[in-house]
């Protein structure tokens, strides 16, 4: 019978199951498959822009707003304090005509 | 004056990336994705210039991502000012567990999600050593910079982070 020229190693793990825990155990660090990049959305960007564009007109209606709101309140204070020095005065008027009938209000 | 096009062209796609590597859910990255230009945006004269733009760009990634995942689960929590006062012992953020990732093929989904769950139990510095070194594959340089740290103490977080990895899997082995 004819001897082989050369003996080669058996691969003894060939077709074997490998232990794909123990592999993973070794490097926990890798999540022990592939995880691809991936892209946004096309319309991401534009979104993007439409928010910046929005950001960029605000300021100026806000600026408006202020300064109306500001007018407004100024006008309301105004108003206010003039009715009550107006109502001040009326009630002052009352009070000196006023019959005291009270022997407190009399003192006065 | 910066040009949001050619920033969004050039640093986009590894900014939704790194926010999907930490949300695993497209829209939520893709929310963050926006909320990281438009701070880039707005906070452009902030910038130095003495770091590289992408680096500066891509730690607003990494803090707009970690602070998605505290809003998500103070909401989740219940919200409100309980939540801010409620003091974790452990200061982990814990991320959405369903996973959203395009980038993870169907057979490998349950195996990429056992994973992630093992890395949500990480500190976060850990996990975004882990996020930029391993799965975004940054250099230890540029992940460096990026935390703001020495290339030295980011290798040491990883180690920390395998220790910490193998004693997960030990625990979760035990169960």
């Amino acid at each position: 019978m004819k001897k082989p020229t050369s003996i080669v190693p058996v691969d003894t793990t060939f077709g074997s199951v490998i232990n794909t825990k123990s592999m993973e155990m070794n490097d926990p660090l890798h999540p022990s498959a592939h995880i691809g990049r991936v892209s946004p959305s096309p319309f991401l960007f534009t979104r993007i822009q439409a928010k910046v564009d929005a950001m960029q007109d605000a300021p100026q209606q806000m600026g408006w707003v202020s300064w109306t709101s500001i007018a407004v309140g100024l006008v309301l204070i105004l108003f206010i304090e003039v009715v009550a020095v107006r109502s001040g005065f009326s009630s002052a008027k009352v009070d000196i005509t006023k019959n005291f009938s009270s022997p407190t209000e009399q003192l006065y | 004056m910066l040009n949001l096009e050619d920033t969004y062209k050039q640093f986009g796609e590894r900014v939704f990336n790194i926010a999907l590597q930490y949300l695993r859910n497209v829209e939520d990255a893709e929310e963050v994705t926006q909320d990281v230009f438009l701070t880039v945006y707005n906070k452009q004269s902030q910038f130095e210039g003495k770091a590289q733009l992408g680096t500066w760009i891509h730690r607003i990634a990494v803090n707009k991502s970690l602070d998605f995942i505290k809003a998500r689960n103070r909401q989740k929590r219940g919200g409100g000012l309980i939540s801010y006062l409620t003091v974790t012992t452990d200061n982990v953020a814990q991320p959405n567990n369903d996973l959203n990732h395009p980038g993870v093929a169907l057979e490998h989904r349950e195996v990429v999600s056992k994973w992630f769950h093992r890395i949500d139990q990480l500190p976060e510095n850990q996990r975004t050593a882990i996020v930029l070194v391993r799965i975004e594959e940054f250099s230890p340089v540029e992940a460096a910079a990026i935390m703001d740290l020495s290339v030295k103490a980011v290798d040491s977080l990883l180690q920390r982070a395998k220790k910490n990895l193998l004693k997960i899997e030990l625990k979760n082995e035990g169960k």
